[in-house]
């Protein structure tokens, strides 16, 4: 693929036009201030997560940490707790993600289909409950009975699948997978499952990657299924603990006692907040050019033909 | 050949799903049936304490003659499932707590904890409730509208002799911290629906945070402390147009900074200096004030018109920071560490890195006639009224009150679980309590704050009183094994705290609506006035000072408060005050 | 099934022909039906199990009471909704909000089709992994750097207008006026790369001989973009669209909420801060419950409407 790309560069290049190269600097002006007025807000969230929070909201330009220091990390790490909030994000985003990605895939293929009888109610029915739903009453009963109160198969089921991202794959596999390919392939006497298996799953390699992506930053962010479903601290994500700590900051005014350290971590909140960013969500940047990839030009026709 | 891999890795990761799915069932359930003993337990120990109610009545006539009705290990053998809610701690086993173990020792009674994410804990308590799976009982905030809204969920310890018999300890303590003894308990329908906990402030905590003038700044523009309001508009003038700070840069300077965002800086505050003392029930005090046991509406008033006109002079001239209403808290703190405020409001200057030297009480007098009164009120509840409850269907109410009552049953347990375990951050010297400063110097408890150690040693379930500690002036601490009384130290908050509230709080409104419970439906009607009314209010507030007052808009502004029922509200205040509801 | 036959819309005699064929397709696909069955179950389990609970929003519910054992209040809490004399303002605020959020639906699409073109795979990479991580910004930091960027004294914002000779101290914060604009602009910077990537997915989709096809006929950068790559991505632009539109009254709370001043609060109050100043800090179930049902029947009529709609037009839809 990465051949295809660069035998086809010298070429254009030499038969650029002015209308071209009009898009092009229109289109490279877009993206270089898009970057600009992007890259800055994140580069001062790096800066000020080691910076004396005295000095952040000071409003002057930050280009370069300032009364430099890195207590932010430290009270994030010092906690034992990150290391386990760590451990089961981990696990509960990829086995969320593998589990959730298999159905969703999987459900939008059968949706994407036009000879499937029923499955248009069934859409619909799935669809309902994007808008209505019991809330949280009901379905925490629903989970007390069910027995999966404080449980880790609770954190990977839950939110794993959403209609949205069925609809997402549907659509997506009705426009890039022929009707004519099934036809064909029927009349070789391919079943369902030869066919899903050698040419849907090759073809929606994007749509997969793209899924994989969506549901497993949505597992990494998420909290609040946890802070409601599990009651051991044991079993607490990542997320939860951060929250913990910034939480700690702030609450606790009970004990007047102390009012004054809890004036003095309130202010530390604000260091705190700026690391909490920059610990939470490094590993998850760091799984986006995998999945990056797989959006590279051509690479699923290519496959078809090969 | 590759996509038959692919589809074989597939059909093992759908097969590994469901097992790992499987496998975590399991795991699930073996930690549930773990932890389901426990409960079987409580169930079986339940005929001992049903033959304990029984006794009940028995013991009820014995302690009318004896102080502590039971021997302390009536109970023994009980187990106890109890809720509570992280506090600073990072180890969620409160049994390694030295007053939970001490508790057990001599009661022997076993409670297992479970410990809730604060986070989280309001919506826990409300499902839990909601699907029936209760603990015998909530150690931590319950909040009033939890119990106002599930009532019956809660068992009634109104009974006739029961909190007699079983806390006489308790009883003892209330009338020293209420005013209204067992009435700011007590619910509507005359039920008692929770238990007491923390302690009452006497001297530290009544204020709000207070208007604070920069002494350094006073003296560099040479001028003197103002008493009035034109005088302080004379000296945000200098400041202004002065390099009051002394950075070499004459326009850095904010003379008066608050932050909306951050409640305690409220620039609401300084109608006190117009007369208006805003009342301090709960979240939403503005805008009415108690005079000779009237609720006085105060938005209404020319005080407030001239108040606001005044404050619109000052942000047109460009004393007032512009971005008070927007800025965040962390901003706010940013600016005052940095010196670029000359008047603003704080608990103390010392967790901005500034000192009690510098800072001086700002108090000055807007309207000829009207004498200034400060917020914040002469007795303010700083207990928890709603912390102890225990659920109906609980079968060891006697035991669970008998356990609270033994944790209050000596002043020394009472300060454990209030500040953890004895030499640490309190100590004994010759029967008297004081706070104990040589923990800072050991090097076991580097890197702790005082905080932190609380949280991690103490859990506090019961109720204290002033009686019950003698630091009240705070100045005598512990320091090398002896009580020593401590000199004036500015930059420590604690004491220049205390210093200021001692010396300001004849200034403060003095009239209060007793802490007590109210009826959900009355708290409803309240609640749906509030919602809308308040807004409107800081709305117009906020215009006004950014924009300035005219006839036309504060006719408006009248007519507003009566469509949003402004004076339903007050009234409603009234009633309150009054002991109707 | 029944709609099946209604579509085919097939006379009384063809309909025991249709059964029968309906039969054949359902045996021969009953592997889909094997593909479907752990998502349907998911919905069942864990959205259907619990939908008896949307008779809360007309009941006063109590948990003593349990939900079937609340009070039936029918409409109450809708009515005292609309009742509150702010609720105009609140709804109008809302909706208005919400329209002009629709204002960022078109830039992830621009962003898409621009790194579609940008030949250099190192240079494309860098730029979708800067704009993606806004993402990740929770809103209490989002909102902070606002405030500051924002600031009247000294500002970001503000220093640039003013070095390109604008009014330097605008009180943007402050001014009911700019807080819709602040906050739409925020959310476009904010979710533009996230929201790319379905689109920069559809369009590794595109057949490459296509524009080889068209570039051999001359055809320039944007009119291969007019004519081949929007048209392929087009209807994942039209799912992605309809369900923008269904979720027209979803203001969330949490950034409107962090956002809100005395100042701005006549355009910033919007539903669900309002359901959660009025409800959750109280635990008032029922109301919040009521006032989230009427946005989702809007939001779901809005749904079906927009549904029907790109149906006749595009022959896109949902369903």
């Amino acid at each position: 693929m990465q051949s295809m790309i660069r035998t086809q560069k010298p070429a254009n290049k030499i038969r650029q036009s002015w209308d071209n190269r009009l898009f092009d600097a229109l289109a490279n002006t877009f993206l270089i201030l898009l970057t600009i007025i992007t890259i800055y807000p994140l580069w001062f969230i790096l800066v000020a997560s080691f910076t004396d929070y005295k000095l952040i909201n000071a409003g002057t330009l930050l280009l370069y940490p300032r009364g430099f220091q890195t207590a932010g990390y430290e009270l994030v790490f010092e906690d034992w707790r990150v290391w386990t909030g760590y451990a089961n994000t981990l696990f509960y985003t990829i086995a969320g993600t593998f589990f959730g990605a298999m159905v969703t895939i999987l459900a939008g293929y059968a949706f994407s289909r036009k000879d499937l009888p029923g499955s248009g109610i069934l859409m619909k029915l799935f669809i309902f409950t994007m808008y209505f739903g019991g809330g949280l009453i009901p379905t925490y009963i629903m989970i007390n009975k069910l027995g999966l109160l404080d449980t880790r198969l609770l954190m990977i089921l839950q939110g794993s699948i959403s209609v949205h991202n069925i609809i997402v794959v549907r659509s997506f596999m009705k426009t890039n997978i022929p009707d004519e390919l099934l036809d064909a392939a029927t009349i070789d006497g391919c079943g369902n499952g030869t066919f899903f298996v050698s040419i849907v799953m090759p073809l929606s390699k994007a749509i997969l990657a793209v899924m994989v992506l969506y549901i497993a930053v949505s597992h990494w962010n998420s909290y609040f299924n946890a802070l409601i479903y599990l009651t051991d601290m044991h079993k607490y994500p990542l997320q939860v603990f951060l929250r913990e700590i910034l939480l700690k900051t702030v609450q606790n005014a009970d004990v007047v006692e102390n009012m004054e350290e809890v004036l003095e971590m309130q202010q530390m909140a604000a260091t705190i907040r700026y690391s909490m960013i920059v610990v939470s969500t490094a590993p998850i940047l760091c799984a986006y050019p995998f999945v990056q990839k797989y959006f590279v030009k051509g690479v699923m026709i290519g496959s078809v033909k090969g | 050949m590759r996509k038959q891999i692919l589809a074989a890795a597939l059909a093992v990761g759908m097969a590994v799903t469901a097992l790992a799915g499987c496998g975590n069932g399991n795991t699930a359930q073996t930690s549930e049936t773990t932890a389901a003993p426990a409960t079987e337990a409580a169930t079986t120990a339940a005929p001992t304490t049903s033959a304990a109610e029984e006794n009940g009545s028995e013991a009820q006539t014995e302690a009318a003659e004896e102080t502590d009705g039971l021997p302390a290990d009536y109970f023994a053998g009980t187990e106890l499932n109890i809720y509570a809610k992280l506090g600073n701690e990072v180890d969620t086993d409160y049994n390694k707590k030295l007053i939970f173990q001490m508790a057990e020792e001599a009661t022997g009674i076993h409670v297992n904890w479970t410990v809730l994410s604060a986070d989280a804990w309001s919506e826990q308590v409300n499902l839990l409730l909601a699907s029936g799976n209760l603990p015998d009982a909530f150690v931590s905030d319950v909040g009033e509208s939890a119990i106002r809204d599930n009532m019956e969920l809660f068992y009634d310890l109104s009974e006739e002799g029961l909190l007699e018999t079983y806390v006489p300890n308790l009883l003892e303590t209330i009338p020293d911290v209420y005013p209204n003894g067992l009435d700011a308990l007590r619910w509507p329908d005359g039920s008692i629906r929770s238990l007491p906990t923390g302690r009452p402030e006497t001297d530290y905590q009544e204020l709000k945070w207070l208007p604070m003038i920069n002494k350094r700044w006073l003296e560099r523009v040479n001028m003197d402390m103002p008493t009035t309001a034109d005088e302080l508009y004379e000296v945000l003038c200098a400041f202004r147009d002065q390099d009051a700070n002394g950075n070499g840069d004459p326009n850095d300077e904010i003379p008066f900074g608050f932050a909306e965002q951050k409640g305690n800086v409220d620039i609401e505050q300084s109608m006190n200096y117009f007369g208006i003392a805003n009342t301090r029930d709960g979240i939403i005090g503005h805008y009415k004030m108690i005079k000779d046991g009237v609720v006085t509406p105060t938005a209404n008033t020319p005080e407030m018109r001239a108040w606001l006109e005044y404050m619109h002079k000052l942000m047109a001239e460009g004393l007032l920071d512009p971005e008070g209403f927007s800025q965040t808290g962390d901003e706010w703190t940013a600016k005052v560490s940095q010196d670029l405020y000359g008047v603003t409001y704080m608990f103390s200057p010392v967790h901005q890195g500034l000192n009690f030297d510098d800072w001086e009480f700002l108090w000055v007098q807007g309207l000829e006639g009207v004498e200034p009164v400060l917020d914040g009120i002469k007795y303010y509840d700083t207990t928890h009224k709603t912390e102890f409850a225990i659920s109906a269907k609980s079968e060891n109410v006697p035991a669970l009150l008998h356990w609270y009552n033994w944790l209050a049953s000596s002043r020394e347990l009472k300060m454990i679980g209030f500040l953890g375990d004895p030499g640490v951050l309190w100590d004994e010297y010759e029967g008297e309590i004081y706070l104990n400063d040589d923990w800072k110097k050991d090097p076991k408890y580097e890197g702790e704050t005082a905080s932190t150690l609380t949280g991690s040693l103490g859990k506090n379930c019961v109720l204290l009183s002033v009686k019950d500690y003698a630091y009240d002036d705070r100045n005598t601490h512990i320091v090398d094994g002896v009580p020593t009384v401590l000199e004036f130290d500015p930059t420590d908050s604690t004491q220049g705290r205390v210093k200021l509230v001692k010396e300001y709080l004849p200034l403060a409104q003095d009239e209060y609506i007793l802490p007590k419970f109210e009826d959900p439906d009355v708290v409803g009607q309240r609640k749906f006035i509030e919602t809308d009314l308040t807004p409107m209010i800081s709305n117009f507030v906020a215009t006004s000072i950014m924009e300035g007052v005219t006839d036309e808009s504060w006719d408006t502004f009248l007519k507003n408060l009566e469509t949003y029922g402004y004076y339903d509200w007050i009234e409603w205040y009234q009633n309150s005050y009054d002991g109707n509801f | 099934m029944v709609k099946e036959k209604v579509k085919s819309g097939g006379p009384s005699a063809g309909a025991a022909a249709r059964r029968a064929k309906t039969w054949r397709l359902m045996k021969r696909n009953w592997l889909l039906y094997v593909f479907l069955l752990p998502a349907a179950l998911y919905i069942a389990i864990f959205h259907y199990g619990p939908m008896y609970g949307l008779q809360i929003a007309f009941r006063d519910y109590k948990a003593v009471n349990g939900i079937w054992g609340s009070k039936w209040v029918g409409l109450k809490w809708i009515k005292t909704f609309m009742d509150t004399p702010r609720f105009w303002m609140i709804f109008k605020n809302t909706l208005g909000i919400s329209l002009y959020s629709l204002v960022s639906f078109p830039f992830p699409i621009i962003l898409a089709v621009f790194l579609n073109n940008v030949r250099n795979v190192r240079r494309k990479k860098f730029v979708q992994t800067v704009t993606y991580m806004p993402h990740f910004i929770s809103t209490v930091v989002l909102v902070g750097m606002l405030s500051m960027f924002l600031s009247p004294r000294n500002g970001i914002v503000n220093l640039l207008v003013g070095l390109f000779g604008g009014s330097s101290d605008t009180y943007f914060m402050g001014q009911a006026d700019y807080f819709p604009h602040i906050y739409v602009w925020s959310g476009i910077w904010q979710g533009m790369g996230w929201g790319s990537i379905i689109y920069v997915a559809a369009l590794a989709g595109v057949d490459q001989e296509l524009h080889d096809a068209a570039q051999v006929d001359g055809a320039n950068k944007l009119q291969r973009i007019w004519h081949i790559d929007l048209p392929s991505i087009l209807p994942t632009i039209i799912i992605m669209l309809i369900l923008r539109l269904g979720h027209i009254m979803g203001v969330g709370y949490e950034k409107v909420y962090l956002m809100q001043n005395s100042l701005n609060i006549t355009s910033s109050e919007v539903i669900s801060t309002y359901v959660y100043k009025m409800g959750l800090q109280d635990q008032r179930f029922s109301y919040s419950a009521a006032i989230g049902l009427f946005n989702n029947v809007i939001n779901f009529i809005v749904l079906i409407v927009a549904n029907k709609t790109a149906d006749k037009v595009s022959g896109s839809s949902l369903w």
